[in-house]
């Protein structure tokens, strides 16, 4: 089967199980939001597909092949973080050319796309600063063109515009989209505000439960890059929730909750 | 990337140079308070500055003071360059491995606080009355203080941004001069200016017990004559090499390093 298949039985931390069993197939292309309480398990699957964490038990596979070696990160992934998570040390420019440096190392003559990536993000005139000079929006902008440098089959989205304000929330949002149009990676976009997984993504997953799983796999209907506060947006956000009130607790059917909780009482 | 920005240059310039008079000012001071002590002791024992300048230049002119200081100053380059390596490779090995730091962690303590002359005496005897033995002792004194500041240092070191270095598979070499040394370089400073210290100490005292030259030597030679002047004369060059080396290594280095800071 092509493209992305992630297949847990389970990931525990510290022995209390946090992941339980749960099979996400996406097709390249695709942009699939995450989203779920904190705590669901939504970051601690994004870094297992990272392959910063190889202690689960599981299958992460790319076109049927296992996506990456053992303790290795896939190439030709992007990975933008909570935090832009820029070296403090490094211009702009050295902070996308650092994500090159595997690139660099294995083609000879291989030539730079830090500046025109820069530039894409509206940094042109930015790339010899120091990162603690950037605003905070800035700062993301340079992290999302150290994601496209690396030209991603596969980008991997950790809550990257968390704690933006509106308007420059939307600019990134754009810009983010606009990347993806050209380069069309397969994106998983873990966020917990719905309206903007509605907005960006085509097909939305809820976690929730402990361990957690996915509770319901949502398509999204209309294009991509809708505006959060449109209409559209917003009456898509109602009809799921009047449908499932308590979704973004991480909770499907109330009813079940309601009887188990009179169980064990 | 503010108006205020541009002014910045001139600023920075308006108070260096007022340091700069500060230091200097703080120097002449000093100076000053020797002369007076010295009149006031009138003794053969406290020459005041100008005498002791005087033998300065007589030693310098003869060549024996420039010979012997730059024994001294490559031994101290060795044995500083050799501490430095050494510490500064198992500090990150133990900061970054739990099992290693528990293994080694009593014989760090005990390389703490072995006297330095134990060391010193101990590498004549074993090696011989030679510049290895010489730099060997001098090193051995300095590498525990440097593994234990740079262990500091690499445990300190952010998970999250190797993190970012591995998601994006850098190669382990650039990771290291990209993501982790830059972490460590105010650790590596700190070790570097004390070392320094440290090691310009030892350095005499092992050419005093074991080297027939080097300014130990020559310190021993004026103090059995009783010649004070000498030994300050000696001294002050000491003293000003190692400003030079501060004013013209040390801080520009911590200036470069840590410019991303402003």
């Amino acid at each position: 089967m092509s493209g992305l298949r992630i297949h847990i039985r389970e990931k525990r931390f510290d022995g209390a199980p946090v992941l339980g069993e749960c099979t996400i197939d996406a097709a390249p292309g695709e942009f699939i939001a995450l989203v779920g309480p904190s705590g669901s398990g939504k970051s601690t699957l994004l870094s297992l597909v990272a392959g910063l964490d190889a202690d689960y038990d599981g299958d992460i596979t790319w076109n049927g092949a296992p996506l990456s070696a053992v303790g290795e990160s896939p190439a030709h992934m992007g990975m933008m973080f909570q935090e832009p998570r820029l070296m403090p040390w490094l211009n702009a420019l050295d902070n996308v050319r650092l994500a090159e440096a595997e690139r660099v190392a294995r083609e000879p003559g291989y030539q730079s796309n830090a500046p025109r990536l820069l530039e894409e993000v509206g940094l042109g005139e930015a790339q010899h600063v120091w990162p603690n000079h950037l605003s905070g929006g800035m700062q993301r902008r340079v992290a999302l063109a150290r994601a496209f440098v690396v030209e991603p089959q596969l980008l991997l989205m950790d809550e990257p515009f968390v704690s933006l304000d509106m308007p420059t929330g939307n600019r990134l949002r754009r810009s983010l989209l606009r990347l993806c149009e050209r380069q069309r990676p397969l994106v998983l976009f873990v966020t917990h505000d719905l309206r903007e997984a509605l907005a960006l993504a085509d097909r939305v997953l809820f976690f929730g439960d402990t361990p957690a799983r996915v509770l319901l796999d949502h398509p999204v209907e209309g294009a991509r890059g809708k505006d959060l506060e449109s209409a559209e947006v917003a009456s898509a956000q109602q009809v799921l929730l009047a449908r499932y009130p308590q979704l973004l607790s991480g909770i499907l059917d109330p009813s079940q909750v309601q009887t188990y909780d009179e169980d064990t009482a | 990337m503010d108006i205020a920005s541009h002014d910045m240059p001139l600023v920075r310039f308006r108070m260096r140079r007022q340091q700069t008079l500060v230091r200097a000012a703080s120097l002449v001071g000093l100076a000053l308070l020797w002369q007076i002590v010295a009149l006031i002791a009138n003794s053969d024992v406290l020459p005041g500055p100008l005498a002791v300048f005087y033998k300065l230049i007589v030693h310098t002119a003869s060549g024996e003071l420039p010979y012997h200081l730059a024994i001294t100053l490559a031994r101290v380059a060795v044995a500083f360059g050799l501490a430095m390596a050494i510490g500064t490779a198992v500090g990150i090995v133990m900061g970054r491995y739990q099992q290693l730091d528990l293994a080694f962690d009593g014989a760090l303590v005990l390389g703490l606080n072995i006297p330095a002359l134990v060391t010193i005496i101990l590498c004549y005897v074993w090696f011989g009355l030679n510049d290895v033995a010489a730099v060997l002792a001098v090193a051995l004194n300095k590498i525990p203080t440097v593994v234990v500041m740079v262990r500091e240092g690499a445990r300190a070191v952010d998970p999250k941004l190797l993190a970012v270095a591995q998601a994006y598979r850098v190669p382990r070499i650039v990771t290291l001069r990209q993501v982790f040394l830059p972490q460590l370089y105010p650790y590596l400073m700190g070790a570097a200016r004390s070392g320094l210290a440290l090691i310009w100490k030892i350095v005499l005292v092992v050419e005093l017990l074991g080297r027939s030259n080097g300014v130990g030597f020559q310190l021993h030679l004026y103090y059995q004559f009783f010649d004070i002047g000498s030994i300050l004369a000696y001294t002050l060059a000491f003293a000003g090499v190692v400003l030079l080396v501060e004013g013209l290594v040390m801080r520009p280095l911590e200036h470069r390093l840590t410019r991303w800071r402003t």
